[in-house]
């Protein structure tokens, strides 16, 4: 704590260099644009910055996603205005299909690449979307996403519960479109 | 007992109680379906987590570093202007009061136009001394007196303005009126040219008027008139100082 008060910024950096990519990573996702990305990022290390020294010292990551995400919620989801998909409450979320299936997951999803999967994500429906990011890519708890999203921790159960059928169902499509195969 | 969609989620994210976790697990081994659907969304995590691309993204994070290297610039200044804000308006102060002080004691002796015209407002236009009396009187109070010829002195009067012994004439001759500033010592006028090529007398301009500048046995003599300056130096060639 001391170096941190001689050198904020410097100590600040050398933490928030390492959480970066999950700070992008996640503005890129929840964005679909780098260049609101790259804003939506960038605006986030400044906030960070400036209230680094009201950070509690426990999980810098999971601190700097709560920036993203608030950021992201107030600012660019409203800026948006138009109809958005994660305008969809829980209750009228898209219902998948079954996840029972006799296909088995690894030969259904195995020949999917990154980037496909990256095309996949971003059929969710943004509130989903951001649960599924949270959890399954960043490996959130479910407290922190409450505490990042501002929802009680039973939405963020529904959310993630619904957004992963999404998601899977999206893959499905894609992996039966690319030829990977044949029925699902 | 049944088990949602919700719950089994939760189990495989470990976000389940002891005890929630403990019934599921027992739900887990006598229902194969369940079995499957907990495989099924375990398997989606990881492929999600696996797949996930990592981001490159160095270009943005220098944007970010140099972002806050601005920043840091801009408290600096905000800190410093802060900080010692009290110290900055007291330095511009002293250095008003300094910069006056210098002007008024250190400075050449050059004097601006409007001082002169500043200084003879300060002295009577008229006095009811006679012309052989306010003379007399400049005399005693500088060693000499300039004494003009052929032009009349109507008025005039002596004194101290700002610790300086000042006299001023008021004279008078078929072309009107003219006033003479008499100070003692070298005073220099600024914004003042020679009359003429090699010509004793400066001429420059005070009050909307032309004005005459020029020495005689150390005093300073100033005529201002409402005539060309041609015309002043023809006056203060009748200026003889005793």
């Amino acid at each position: 704590m001391l170096f941190a008060k001689r050198n904020p910024r410097e100590a600040f950096e050398k933490q928030a260099e390492k959480v970066f990519p999950s700070v992008f990573g996640t503005a890129l996702r929840l964005t679909r644009s780098r260049e609101e990305a790259e804003d939506l990022a960038q605006e986030a290390i400044v906030r960070a910055y400036e209230a680094f020294d009201r950070f509690d010292g426990t999980n810098f990551k999971a601190w700097m996603l709560r920036i993203v995400t608030n950021l992201y919620i107030n600012r660019y989801r409203k800026k948006q205005r138009g109809p958005q998909m994660g305008s969809l409450d829980e209750e009228n979320a898209v219902e998948p299909a079954s996840e029972e299936t006799e296909v088995p997951d690894r030969m259904l999803f195995d020949r999917l690449v990154g980037a496909e999967v990256e095309e996949a994500l971003g059929k969710v429906p943004d509130d989903f979307r951001m649960a599924v990011i949270l959890s399954d890519v960043e490996g959130m708890s479910y407290q922190e996403i409450a505490d990042a999203m501002e929802i009680p921790i039973g939405t963020v159960r529904s959310r993630l519960a619904r957004g992963r059928s999404i998601l899977r169902k999206a893959l499905a499509d894609y992996a039966l479109q690319e030829g990977y195969v044949k029925e699902v | 007992m049944m088990i949602d969609r919700e719950q089994l989620h939760a189990f495989v994210d470990g976000e389940l109680t002891p005890e929630e976790k403990a019934q599921v697990e027992a739900l887990l081994d006598s229902q194969e379906a369940l079995r499957h659907q907990v495989v099924s969304i375990r398997s989606m995590k990881l492929f999600v987590q696996e797949k996930a691309s990592c981001m490159v993204c160095d270009t943005e994070w220098r944007a970010c570093t140099l972002r806050l290297k601005e920043i840091d610039k801009a408290r600096g200044v905000e800190h410093f202007v802060s900080r010692y804000a009290w110290g900055l308006c007291g330095a511009f102060f002293l250095a008003i009061l300094v910069g006056g002080h210098v002007t008024r004691t250190v400075s050449d002796g050059s004097m601006r136009p409007g001082e002169v015209a500043r200084i003879a407002s300060n002295l009577p236009r008229f006095s009811s001394q006679e012309p052989d009396q306010l003379l007399e009187s400049i005399g005693s109070a500088m060693g000499q007196t300039p004494v003009p010829s052929e032009v009349r002195i109507v008025g005039g009067a002596v004194g101290h303005v700002e610790n300086r012994v000042v006299a001023r004439m008021q004279l008078s001759d078929e072309k009107g009126t003219l006033s003479l500033i008499v100070i003692p010592g070298g005073v220099s006028l600024s914004g003042v040219r020679p009359v003429a090529p090699g010509s004793r007398y400066l001429t420059g301009r005070i009050d909307d008027l032309n004005c005459v500048v020029w020495e005689d046995s150390g005093l300073a003599l100033i005529l201002i008139g409402d005539r060309s300056p041609q015309a002043l130096g023809g006056v203060a060639d009748r200026v003889a100082v005793r």
